[in-house]
């Protein structure tokens, strides 16, 4: 054969040649989110019921508000507006038309049911069922912006609520995210860590001690000293009055002061909305999320794990499901008035999106199980597979849109997306290429 | 041209001794020139400690437990501890994943009974895994138990194809809802067995792996009822782990895993067992012979690779000895331990168990009184045998949330990390500042007599007289340092030393 003969038939070969770097699939979003929040409702959210509204009373007992968008909101996420001192917001029933929803994200698309909260948990944290690299810890390892490691430029991904997204053991836990468990809780220990003396003598003792060592063990003990130089770093970061969303309400980051993140994200226990239960709400988390965005963290997952409701869910989903949304209205509001350090808005390259481990199911023609409540089953299995997921924020051209689609009993009708693949789209959208984690291509139908 | 053949490859000197780990990497010692360098007594007794009973000792300790006594000495009169029995059963609910738990908890408390039998060296390890991969706490808290059989006793996960075929050998077990023996307003969920679904149920074999069949017969019965017949029977799954020969492969390399830790942060893992094959084998073979676990840990602590120096210039990781992250327990327990602070600890086997919520939900149905309730609960507590102190009509969970913010008491092994990464690094930091408040025991007049003493609590040792010096030329350099900050100082220092954190 010839050398220009070859050529021609390499040419002709090439779109089926694997090209790493050139050939995955990237959307159209690739790279243009700087911020990337992932609302983490845990415990098994009945996503269904409050995003993709079409099931029968036995599925969505709360039934649906009328369209103004092309998914359907659930009638439980309520239409209240957020009055806050100054003003009266649009609740999100107002705003739903800003969002889309993939009406059916499966862990096993085509395949069985993952019904075990670890192994589900895992599988929307890490990829996989027994995974043990979060998200946040592969964006910490593999992110650009941290080629030269964490710094106060280059803060790392962040978790308010440890979880499965900030997995990450052995040699890799020094790319997991920066940890807090919410705004009340992090900061009395914060504001302890000081620079005093004593902290010169231990670090030649480290240096005298990491010298000493076998080589072998050289690499793993620099990285630990350099971890904990670090935190000495981020203490400084972590003292700042604009994390400490509550106890600091004139601290003013992007022209909002965290009173104003406060009052429209709230702050009330979730018994004032008429929760049976003392439960925290989402607000102070929010808004501490959106203040490390501000410090340039390029992703942050809030957990709240108060979505297990296995008994008294007819009491308290609506509560837990009026919060959510508020959260939603409020950082739609909130994002469009924050002028981003790069221009526009922080809402031109911030996205949203809401997640949990599986939807639920078990229930009978009231809608619930004997308790009031629903669970994971593998019985009638479409409303626990199909989590409907929302995704908003500047960058998603599908607003108003639903991807997908299911029957009254939330079985998919339409396209299926796996979770890996939600988790590529993540990947992508703020710049990281996902081959090199797994295959699932990201959703391009949400920027398309 | 003429050719000259290699000279012959020297024969290395015969090893001389009668340890069959060190017979099995002599050649390779010899092979890669290593020259064996004893651990001094404070290295390798803080070594022992740390990995046995599961804090650092004193210097005290180091001359009174350690000095003048062989490994095996040491190793035997910690193992002989209760705290070596918490530890393993630290390891073993890591391994299992156990998660919050709804099952009976007096189920866990057998299970780790198991877990203290094995350890105390009166269970076969063998024996160990069929009785476990047959008991409730195991295998009814988990939706895949075939899966968490096979990580736990093979190393792997199983296949989709093994889960589904063996998973058959579980199919008589069934989950029921009967009162509390002991509290009888609640209910709570056991298990039970019923032969019949393995006559009518669709059968309980399998022809994998060589093929096994579970035969039980009778009635249904809880499974504190079964017939020591059916309880026979229902090892089947257990018996056919434990017959596959990576069963003892795995867990060689568990404990060398655990022991000799070769990780070293660029190339990890470096198992001992997949560097040096011929260790895991010598490991697995004499396991295989004496079922004997804690024996097992033992013969790998007296080894030449357990006991060698870590301080060296080698490159190779077995030519020095082991140099692992500390646990967040060992930390936290060394430091607690200082402080004469009860704490408690995480307990293995109750972490997250929903038995006090049962009589909770009980009191808000209005079934019991408050004062009932309250008193229910200590009643509770005391029949768990929780080591968790107890205040306010609940168990204390402060040991739990001190070591959950450094990567302890997991409710999952993925959970768990060790000291490496910002998290940690700056939880460790603020627990230090928070640990250290007033120093560590009685403060000394003077800065000299401060290092030394809480050197000597915290790492073991005297400090050398150039670590006192970095401490008097640091105190003298600064104009904001107050003496009553003195032994709260030098606790921050020493305590986030990569000595405390490394071992």
């Amino acid at each position: 054969m010839r050398r220009r003969d070859f050529l021609k038939l390499s040419a002709a070969a090439l779109p089926a040649l694997w090209i790493p770097g050139r050939a995955r699939a990237a959307t159209g979003a690739m790279g243009k989110v700087q911020h990337l929040l992932v609302m983490y409702a845990k415990g098994g959210l009945r996503s269904h019921c409050l995003f993709n509204a079409v099931g029968q009373a036995k599925h969505n007992p709360w039934g649906a508000q009328p369209a103004a968008s092309e998914w359907a909101l659930g009638e439980i996420c309520g239409s209240d507006d957020i009055t806050t001192a100054g003003v009266t917001i649009d609740g999100f029933a107002r705003r739903a038309q800003n969002a889309a929803v993939l009406a059916c994200v499966d862990h096993l698309p085509g395949g069985g049911i993952d019904i075990d909260h670890r192994t589900a948990s895992n599988r929307i944290g890490t990829g996989s069922a027994e995974g043990t690299v979060g998200l946040l810890t592969l964006i910490g390892q593999h992110h650009p912006r941290y080629a030269g490691g964490f710094s106060l430029s280059a803060v790392p991904p962040v978790e308010i609520g440890s979880s499965e997204f900030g997995f990450g053991g052995g040699d890799v836990s020094r790319f997991r995210p920066l940890s807090l468990q919410g705004p009340q809780e992090g900061f009395d220990a914060a504001a302890t860590i000081q620079k005093g003396w004593g902290l010169e003598a231990r670090s030649r003792l480290d240096a005298r001690f990491a010298t000493k060592k076998s080589t072998a063990y050289r690499t793993r003990l620099e990285g630990f000293l350099e971890a904990k130089q670090k935190a000495l770093t981020f203490a400084d970061l972590l003292r700042d009055p604009r994390l400490d969303v509550i106890e600091s309400p004139d601290a003013v980051d992007a022209g909002i002061t965290n009173r104003e993140l406060i009052e429209v994200l709230g702050s009330d226990s979730l018994a004032s909305l008429g929760d049976t239960e003392d439960e925290a709400p989402w607000g102070p988390k929010i808004a501490l999320a959106l203040r490390f965005f501000g410090f340039g963290s390029p992703a942050c997952v809030v957990t709240h794990d108060v979505y297990d409701l296995h008994d008294d869910e007819r009491d308290n989903l609506r509560p837990r499901s009026r919060d959510l949304v508020r959260q939603l209205a409020g950082l739609d509001h909130l994002l469009r008035r924050m002028p981003h350090p790069s221009g526009g808005s922080y809402w031109d390259v911030t996205m949203i999106a809401v997640v949990s481990e599986f939807g639920r199911n078990n229930t009978v023609a009231t809608g619930f199980n004997s308790g009031n409540g629903s669970d994971h089953v593998e019985e009638e299995p479409g409303p626990c597979k199909n989590q409907a997921i929302l995704v908003m924020g500047g960058p998603v051209r599908a607003a108003g849109k639903r991807i997908g689609s299911t029957d009254a009993d939330i079985n998919a009708t339409g396209t299926v997306f796996s979770s890996r693949s939600l988790l590529s789209t993540f990947l992508d959208v703020i710049g990281m290429d996902h081959t090199p984690f797994w295959p699932d291509r990201p959703i391009e139908e949400l920027f398309a | 041209m003429s050719c000259s053949a290699d000279p012959p490859a020297k024969e290395p000197p015969a090893y001389g001794g009668d340890h069959p780990l060190d017979e099995a990497v002599h050649p390779t010692l010899v092979r890669d020139g290593i020259t064996f360098v004893e651990a001094p007594p404070a290295e390798l007794c803080r070594r022992l400690f740390a990995d046995l009973i599961g804090r650092f000792p004193s210097k005290q300790e180091v001359a009174n437990d350690c000095e003048g006594r062989s490994v095996d000495a040491i190793a035997r009169e910690l193992q002989s501890r209760p705290e070596y029995l918490l530890v393993s059963e630290r390891h073993w609910r890591d391994r299992m994943g156990q998660t919050e738990s709804f099952l009976d908890w007096r189920y866990f408390r057998d299970l780790y009974a198991r877990i203290d039998a094995l350890h105390l060296g009166n269970l076969r390890y063998d024996d160990f895994a069929h009785e476990v991969t047959s008991h409730p706490a195991f295998f009814l808290e988990s939706d895949t138990p075939v899966k968490v059989a096979f990580s736990v006793f093979l190393g792997r996960p199983a296949n989709e194809a093994e889960e589904v075929e063996l998973y058959s050998l579980y199919r008589p077990w069934f989950i029921t809802e009967l009162p509390d023996p002991d509290f009888p307003y609640a209910m709570v969920y056991r298990a039970a067995f019923d032969p019949e679904e393995c006559e009518y149920g669709g059968g309980c074999s399998t022809e994998l792996f060589g093929g096994a069949e579970l035969k039980p017969r009778g009635e249904a019965t809880t499974y504190e009822d079964m017939s020591t017949g059916n309880r026979r029977a229902a090892q089947a799954i257990g018996e056919l782990i434990s017959s596959q020969p990576v069963f003892w492969e795995n867990a060689a390399d568990e404990i060398l895993d655990r022991l000799l830790g070769w990780s070293d942060g660029g190339r990890a893992p470096r198992r001992p067992g997949t560097l040096l094959p011929e260790l895991r084998q010598a490991l697995a073979d004499w396991l295989e012979d004496t079922g004997d676990y804690p024996g097992a840990e033992r013969l790998v602590m007296t080894s030449q690779l357990y006991r060698m120096s870590n301080e060296t210039t080698a490159e190779q990781v077995w030519a020095s000895g082991p140099m692992k992250a500390a646990r967040a327990e060992v930390w936290l327990d060394t430091m607690l331990g200082l402080l004469e602070y009860d704490a408690g600890t995480c307990d293995v086997r109750y972490l997250g168990h929903e038995a006090i919520f049962v009589l909770y939900e009980a009191f808000e149905l209005g079934i019991i009184t408050e004062a009932q309730l309250i008193e229910d609960i200590r009643r509770l507590h005391q029949l768990m045998e929780d080591r968790r102190p107890f205040g306010d009509g609940w168990p204390d969970e402060t040991y739990e949330y001190l070591a959950g913010i450094i990567g302890g008491c997991p409710l999952t092994a993925a959970d768990r990390y060790e000291a490496s990464g910002l998290a940690f690094g700056y939880a460790q930091e603020a627990l230090s500042h928070l640990l250290c408040l007033d120093g560590l025991g009685p403060s000394e007049d003077t800065l000299a007599g401060e290092v030394e003493h809480q050197t000597r609590v915290l790492l073991g040792r005297d400090p050398t007289e150039e670590e006192l010096q970095v401490f008097e030329e640091e105190m003298a350099g600064c104009t904001t340092c107050r003496p009553e900050e003195q032994a709260s100082s030098v606790c921050i220092a020493l305590s986030g030393t990569a000595e405390m954190l490394f071992y």
